[in-house]
């Protein structure tokens, strides 16, 4: 048994149980990356386990894949997710600090109402949007300002509820200080509370970008099946009428998590340094 | 067809699709200008409302048969000037109700089933309007337009058909063993799936499994039977409610499928593995060596489930033959099928002419080279099909006695595309008997 950097002793349960739990959950991925390599028959009749000794393997659901529109897609869906990322973290943190740190009268009944759009499912909204979007409003649907639009205003509930959370955690007397020193709200936000507020705001980052990275539905609505279409409505169009053409689905699966993965393991870096940087110092 | 899209969602009001059978055989009379039925149509003269170039398209199936249809419409937009814009959507029932609510409709639409077109009627223009529906119907296989007919106007065209009443079998151990390739009767081919068991292998190979929409490869069989037990008449009276659902004909119905399907040792197997099955794997055992079962019942479209080296050589590989009437029920070949309904949203110049291309005999000769897609025309050139399995597959269409559209697309959505699939699931596991399952699905139908 050693002992850990901190001085605690290590625990043999946790040493046990860790790598099962990273092999259980490894698993289902696993199976996913072995099956995009085999064929739709081989896939159909044995379990992928048992591809090692039973063969069925190929590339041609990736030449399908990468012989389609998947470069055009994927270059779309970050057009989509990056701005639908930072758009509705850059208002809801302006929000969330003047939910914290500013007295304005009503100040408690908006922020009520503001979590309490959290409840609204974003589905009951949709024909109303399409409409407002759509020909006979705006006229914006299938533009991509119409998704970072819907992202942002759906996005923006959730996020101001768990960035005034996390600033009210923060010690006051930085603020105060920062007052008596003569900052404004604006240096204050972008010197204190925003640098700050990092661990918070990466884990939000992270989340909305995987959702918006995922979104079907939205992307299929607003965006539609045309030139602007994310690689996840590419992939569903992929399918036949009676879903033929599943085989390619694993393959393109798996294409379309690498770039989620790069923006996790990036932000979670980020995410563990900005834990760690104290703020009150000296 | 289609079922997969149509599960997603159960938006489809029932209602629209029961007043609409109803009024089919009310109604049958041509409702071109200046024929005796109906008011005269106001027909559209072309000029009217110049188009744009561009015509936009919206349908629900993508990869492989998106790239044939692309490929079918290329030499027309090049000779019309128009452009064509395709978009495929897996959920399609679903985002053409919200597209055209939004008033972004597509300027046609590719319906998989008339229910959904019904839903829609008030948003669509008849055929009759831009279309020469006599020499339309003279083409076509019979039923067709009926189908799509709605108060007495139709709303939209076919463009592909599928054929639904096929057995498909090895060719190779099936020969070998001898048994017959034209049964007569369905008791004729009961009989050789009893020949084949006793030759010590299952004779029929049946999967249901689809996700939540489990349960609508049973109802093609009760429909199979319906058709042949009791005829054609009988058929429309079931779809459209005028006899109920547990009519005891019906119930007789449930009991022989029940025969054929839950018979020790006819399934390979059995009831379990029916429902955990994906419909697509159905024929995989037929092609292992020595075969695993012999005879699946699936529509033409389950070619494309088959293992690339038997599509590779399929006159050779696959046997097919129709699924032969009831011996003592009705007389003729009837085939149950289906279709996709072209529907006009945006009237212009240029999207009427896209429509008469792509509801004529003229369209789809491409396709039909790729493979997997049926022309609902009598008159299109058979030697466009790759092969002879689907040469004779549209054979069997063209020349049947009677052509039905499947259902329960033409039943309520409620039932269609619920009760009746989740009923069939729980009679056949054996949780509901014939009776009870036709006495729930009655009572689920919308009033």
């Amino acid at each position: 048994m050693g002992i850990m950097k901190d001085g605690r002793r290590r625990s043999l349960a946790a040493m046990i149980t860790m790598p099962i739990l990273v092999i259980l959950w490894s698993i289902p991925t696993l199976g996913l990356l072995v099956t995009s390599f085999r064929t739709r028959e081989a896939a159909a009749t044995s379990g992928w386990w048992t591809s090692l000794w039973n063969g069925g393997w190929t590339l041609s659901n990736y030449e399908a894949l990468l012989s389609g529109s998947m470069g055009t897609s994927l270059i779309n869906s970050v057009v989509v997710a990056i701005p639908a990322t930072v758009l509705p973290i850059m208002f809801a943190a302006f929000a969330a600090y003047a939910f914290t740190f500013i007295e304005f009268k009503g100040k408690d009944l908006l922020f009520i109402l503001i979590v309490a759009l959290m409840v609204v499912p974003i589905q009951v909204a949709f024909q109303p949007m399409l409409d407002f979007f759509g020909p006979r409003g705006l006229g914006i649907n299938g533009q991509f300002v119409a998704v970072w639009i819907l992202h942002t205003g759906f996005g923006m509930p959730l996020a101001i509820y768990t960035f005034r959370n996390y600033m009210a955690s923060l010690p006051h007397s930085v603020v105060e200080s920062a007052k008596i020193d003569g900052a404004s709200h604006f240096q204050t936000f972008w010197r204190l509370v925003a640098p700050m507020s990092s661990p918070a705001i990466a884990a939000f980052a992270t989340l909305q970008f995987l959702w918006v990275w995922n979104d079907l539905l939205i992307a299929k609505l607003f965006l539609g099946g045309g030139a602007n279409r994310t690689v996840i409505v590419d992939l569903q169009q992929m399918l036949g009428t009676q879903g033929q053409g599943q085989e390619i689905l694993t393959a393109g699966a798996f294409l379309s998590m690498i770039i989620p993965m790069i923006v996790f393991f990036s932000l979670q870096r980020f995410l563990v340094r900005g834990m760690t940087s104290g703020a009150v110092k000296g | 067809m289609s079922r997969r899209a149509l599960s997603r969602r159960t938006l489809m009001a029932g209602t629209a699709a029961a007043a609409a059978t109803a009024g089919l055989t009310g109604c049958l009379q041509n409702p071109s200008p200046g024929g005796s039925g109906g008011g005269a149509v106001n027909r559209y003269t072309e000029g009217d409302v110049p188009g744009s170039g561009t015509v936009t398209i919206l349908g629900a199936f993508g990869g492989q048969e998106q790239e044939a249809f692309e490929a079918s419409l290329a030499a027309f937009q090049k000779e019309s000037g128009i452009t064509i814009q395709y978009t495929p959507d897996q959920d399609f029932t679903t985002t053409i109700q919200q597209r055209v609510g939004a008033g972004d409709a597509p300027d046609i639409a590719l319906f998989p089933q008339p229910g959904g077109l019904f839903d829609l009627a008030e948003n669509v223009t008849p055929i009759d309007v831009f279309l020469d529906y006599d020499q339309l119907n003279s083409t076509l296989i019979p039923g067709f337009l009926d189908s799509a007919r709605l108060q007495g106007r139709v709303m939209g065209a076919p463009m592909r058909m599928a054929c639904k009443s096929l057995i498909w079998y090895p060719k190779a151990a099936y020969d070998a063993a001898g048994y017959s390739t034209s049964p007569a009767t369905m008791q004729e081919l009961i009989g050789i799936g009893d020949q084949i068991k006793a030759s010590g292998i299952t004779p029929w190979s049946d999967t249901w499994g689809s996700d939540q929409a489990t349960g609508w490869v049973g109802t093609d069989w009760i429909e199979e039977y319906m058709l042949r037990v009791h005829g054609p008449d009988v058929y429309d009276d079931w779809t459209s409610h005028r006899i109920p659902f547990n009519d005891e004909r019906v119930v007789q119905v449930f009991d022989l499928v029940g025969e054929l399907l839950k018979t020790e040792g006819n399934v390979l197997g059995g009831v379990d593995t029916m429902i955990n099955t994906p419909f697509s794997e159905a024929p995989l055992p037929l092609f292992e060596n020595p075969p695993r079962a012999m005879l699946v019942r699936q529509g033409n479209f389950v070619t494309g489930f088959f293992p690339e080296d038997v599509l590779a050589n399929i006159d050779t590989e696959v046997g097919v033959y129709a699924m032969p009437t009831w011996e003592g029920g009705f007389e003729g070949q009837p085939i149950l099928g289906g279709g996709d309904l072209a529907a006009l949203f945006n009237l212009n110049d240029d999207s009427a002419k896209v429509m008469a291309f792509l509801t004529s005999d003229k369209f789809g000769a491409e396709w039909a080279k790729a493979g997997g897609w049926l022309s609902p025309h009598k008159t299109f050139p058979q030697e466009n099909y790759a092969d002879e399995t689907t040469r004779s597959i549209a054979k069997i269409a063209s020349e049947a006695a009677v052509f039905r559209y499947d259902g329960s697309d033409l039943m309520p959505n409620a039932v269609g595309g619920g009760t009746f699939w989740t009923n069939m699931v729980e009679w056949l596991q054996g949780t509901k008997t014939s009776q009870q399952a036709c006495d729930a699905i009655e009572a689920s139908w919308p009033a």
